[in-house]
């Protein structure tokens, strides 16, 4: 089992259902239910739709009327308080079962639609909980997989425009929209890459000087030699425009032209004031300085002040090979003694050297030390890094025409965009780099005056907190650095920008930046070529994609079309005119036409190709609503489907197609088929066509109105000729008596012969069949099965009686009255479950 | 025409029919796969990304 199976349908209250629950049996694939006009099969089937979707699509179709709809759910005789619901026993997928169950909340109101609640296995639960057991929905307005005369015609009454809504499922590629949506998000990533060398490489290629060389480059790209004989071709152009000497290499080339350019800027004005080197990285003494200090105070409390002031000379003197090695008493070579340097002495000098290396090491470490703090005090202020205008004097930038008022003229009405933030914050900066610049000469003073004697001057903790001094002033400098870099490069940036263009230098400052970057100016353009080249081959894929969907809409439609055909043939083969295709609209997607062909051949050659609505019979419309719904249901993989009173009364001819090859076609599906019908022939045909899987029947009566309409499950066609006599007998015009007359007579010779059978197999022959009397009347039956009615007496007599009355029923122009009829059913009704227990 | 028509499976994912329409190893094919992974978003990016390092290859001339 792959799809869900419908194994019952209760209803209770509901439109013509009473108060008391029935219950549908559907244990089998197919069931075919019968009820004359007014019986309550319209009502089941609606149970079937409000179960599945809360609704009814009779009220949704018929817009002009849903006043009228109003309390049109609710049994109009059921007592207040009486609950209203359908529920039906699901087989799932997985072979487990569930029930489902709609309860009415509020019935339709004249402007108001109903309410109900849904629940599964006694959960409330939503329609989307329904796929779960692979129950799906169609498309609005007809969601449920229900056949009613009205939906057969609804396609065809609507304009062409509004066909759309039916065939949605067909028509929405939304996950192809989707699919095309998420694909065409990719362009994102290949955005041309935001890359300064390439704003600077395009405004040089724009260069008329530069055009020849670099032109090219955008378009094609060399190999890195062929590309940097370009970029030096590209030089060799601008210095040649200046009319200077062309020097051989790039380099070469690259230095003059930079030369050339500060030259002509500089009769400007006087803009290299604006350079500076990069603030260098700078950190605060190490511990490791501080701890070797502190060794050194350590060591120095070891060892007295006469041992530390001489073990230098010591060393000196133990360096001497005539001392080191005496063994004999010598002059001592300090001061002149006879015999006062003995070899005794010599060990002493050598124990106190001995004792004082770690004082030794512990100097040199300290000295080592101080050094380190010197070059740190030197370093930390940074002097490089100051532009050329804050190391001179205010004379100085006077006389080189270096003033504000000078850049104000220069810059012009966009002047106040950069000074002003240029100077709001060099102030600042120029104060920290004199604050850093004092700090550190004092420092470095003083390192330097603590190292000249270490022995008495070192103090730690003077270092430390001088250092602390300045780290904090270097932290100031570093800020105000950072502060002053983005106004000073927007305010050079501009000024040169001018200035080049005063001195038709423009674009060379931008060729110099990209000239010593020939690699990676070569490697960004790569990328952007690469980038714009996929992003062209994205653009291309897409509309393959998008031509790609327009196929895919066609190739639906062509399908679907083939489904209708097939369907159309099961059930009205050979006609000459047929159905053609389902197409949309050319030029109007959502416009869908329904094609007819129409030939004069028997082979259906060369046909005429006309829209439906025009020459299609009712007929033929009805029959292509019912192929159209099959061929939907098919599509969409429907489980089962509600059909009630597929075919007209009226067509006799595609009937017999119908209940033949449609239904055989739609089980081998597989889908579940429930079949309504008003036509008892159609009912018993198909009892007996499919017998054989176990069909299951039922058929529907109404006793009194208050009781509403009734379920009686059963495949005996024995009871359904007497239910239907039941209904038919207390019908007041003659015709309904004379129609339950013949019910009834073949309810009787139905009981005849089943009494026959049984009594030839009870007695060994198991060939007995009903088929052995065929033809035979009740004249010839009742004789026959008189000595078989021995329970009481009086049963071949009720049997007589019932024979008389049907016979009169069936052959007088005067059917006996309402009362006799009646009396023959319940005789008939009373032997069949006496004596066949049923 | 009295034979009925063959029953139709049902039919296939507007996918599939979408990939019969393009051509196969195509970048357009190609993305349309990726998308059908589950980490899609990643697969297709890595589709474009490939294809952009091969342009980038032979733009550079380091692979023909």
């Amino acid at each position: 089992m792959t799809a869900p199976r419908i194994r019952s349908l209760s209803v209770k209250g509901f439109r013509a259902y009473g108060a008391g629950e029935q219950t549908l049996s559907l244990p089998a694939e197919i069931a075919a239910v019968w009820g004359p006009n007014s019986k309550g099969k319209s009502s089941l089937a609606e149970a079937f739709e409000f179960l599945l979707t809360g609704s009814i699509t009779r009220r949704e179709l018929m817009a002009s009327s849903q006043d009228e709809f109003a309390d049109a759910l609710r049994n109009a005789h059921l007592k207040d308080g009486e609950e209203v619901y359908v529920a039906a026993r699901i087989m799932a997928a997985d072979g487990s079962e569930h029930e489902i169950k709609r309860v009415l909340i509020a019935d339709y109101a004249k402007r108001q639609d109903c309410a109900s609640c849904l629940e599964i296995d006694g959960a409330v639960a939503s329609e989307g909980d329904l796929a779960k057991f692979g129950v799906t929905l169609s498309q609005p307005p007809l969601r449920a997989p229900v056949l009613a005369q009205h939906t057969l015609s609804y396609i065809f009454s609507v304009r062409p425009q509004e066909r759309a809504t039916y065939f949605k499922t067909l028509l929405e590629l939304t996950d192809l929209d989707d699919l095309r949506n998420d694909i065409a998000a990719l362009e994102g990533e290949l955005k041309p890459p935001d890359d300064p060398l390439l704003t600077k490489f395009d405004a040089c290629a724009a260069i008329p000087a530069l055009k020849p060389a670099l032109g090219g480059l955008q378009r094609s790209i060399p190999d890195m030699p062929a590309f940097a004989a370009k970029i030096e071709d590209a030089a060799r152009a601008l210095i040649e425009v200046a009319g200077e000497t062309v020097p051989g290499t790039l380099g070469g080339r690259l230095t003059a032209i930079e030369e050339i350019l500060a030259a002509r800027r500089s009769k400007t004005f006087p803009v290299r004031g604006f350079e500076r080197k990069e603030l260098a990285g700078w950190n605060p003494p190490s511990a490791d300085i501080w701890r070797r200090f502190d060794t050194y105070l350590d060591e120095c409390k070891k060892v007295d002040d006469e041992t530390r002031r001489l073990v230098a000379l010591f060393g000196e003197a133990l360096k001497l090979p005539a001392v080191a090695e005496i063994t004999v008493p010598i002059e001592c070579p300090l001061c002149g003694t006879e015999s006062a340097l003995t070899p005794e002495r010599v060990q002493l000098i050598r124990r106190n050297v001995e004792d004082t290396k770690d004082f030794k090491t512990a100097e040199v470490g300290a000295k080592s030390a101080l050094a380190q703090l010197s070059a740190s005090a030197e370093t930390v202020a940074a002097t490089e890094s100051m532009p050329r205008y804050l190391t001179t004097t205010a004379a100085e930038r006077r006389k080189t025409g270096f003033t504000v008022a000078r850049i104000r003229h220069l810059l012009g009405e966009r002047a106040e965009d950069f000074v002003a933030p240029w100077l709001s914050q060099s102030g600042p900066f120029a104060r920290s780099g004199i604050a850093i610049r004092r700090g550190a000469h004092a420092t470095k003073a003083l390192v330097d005056r603590r190292a000249s004697d270490i022995a008495t001057g070192l103090d730690p903790a003077e270092l430390r907190a001088a250092f602390d001094a300045l780290a904090i002033l270097r932290a100031a400098f570093t800020e105000a650095t950072a502060a002053y870099q983005a106004p000073a490069q927007a305010l050079s940036t501009a000024l040169n920008e001018i200035l080049d263009a005063q001195s038709a230098t423009a674009g060379w400052q931008d060729f110099l930046d990209i000239a010593r970057q020939a690699s990676e100016i070569r490697k960004a353009l790569i990328e952007r070529q690469a980038r714009a080249t996929v992003a062209k081959e994205l653009d291309t894929a897409l509309k393959e994609i998008d031509r790609a969907k327009e196929q895919v809409l066609d190739d639906k439609f062509t399908d679907y079309s083939g489904l209708i055909q097939a369907w159309w043939e099961r059930l009205r083969p050979d006609e000459p005119t047929f159905f053609s295709a389902v197409e949309p609209r050319k030029g109007a997607k959502r416009t869908i036409d329904f094609k007819a062909g129409l030939s004069a051949n028997p082979d259906r050659s060369t046909p005429k190709v006309r829209d439906v609505i025009a020459v299609f019979s009712q007929s033929q419309l009805h029959c292509l609503g019912l192929a159209l719904f099959l061929a939907r249901a098919q599509h969409e993989g429907l489980a089962f489907v509600i059909l009630d009173d597929p075919v007209l009364s009226s067509d006799e001819d595609y009937r017999v197609h119908f209940n033949s090859t449609v239904l055989t076609e739609l089980l081998k599906l597989p889908m579940q088929v429930i079949v309504l019908t008003q036509d008892h022939d159609t009912w018993e045909e198909l009892e007996t066509r499919y017998r054989h899987l176990g069909i299951s029947t039922a058929q529907l009566y109404i006793e009194t109105p208050a009781e509403g309409s009734i379920i009686e499950n059963t495949s005996d066609a024995l009871l359904a000729k007497i239910n239907r006599a039941k209904s038919l007998a207390r019908g007041g015009h003659p015709d309904l008596r004379k129609e339950c007359g013949i019910q009834l007579r073949d309810a009787g010779e139905r009981f005849c012969k089943e009494m026959l059978v049984k009594d030839r197999r009870d007695k060994g022959d198991s060939t007995a069949s009903l088929t052995d009397y065929d033809g035979k009347t009740l004249e010839w039956l009742c004789p026959h099965v008189d000595p078989l009615l021995d329970h009481d007496a009086s049963h071949p007599g009720k049997l007589t009686v019932f024979k008389n009355t049907v016979n009169r029923a069936c052959h007088d122009n005067s059917p006996p009255g309402n009362a006799e009829m009646t009396q023959a059913h319940g005789d008939i009704r009373f032997l069949v479950k006496d004596y066949l227990g049923r | 025409m009295t034979e009925s028509a063959p029953i139709e499976t049902k039919p296939p994912a507007n996918v599939e029919r979408l990939l019969k329409h393009l051509m196969e190893g195509a970048l357009a094919a190609r993305l349309v796969h990726a998308h059908g992974t589950p980490e899609r978003a990643e697969s297709m990016k890595a589709v474009l990304f490939e294809r952009l390092e091969q342009v980038r290859e032979n733009l550079d001339g380091t692979k023909d």
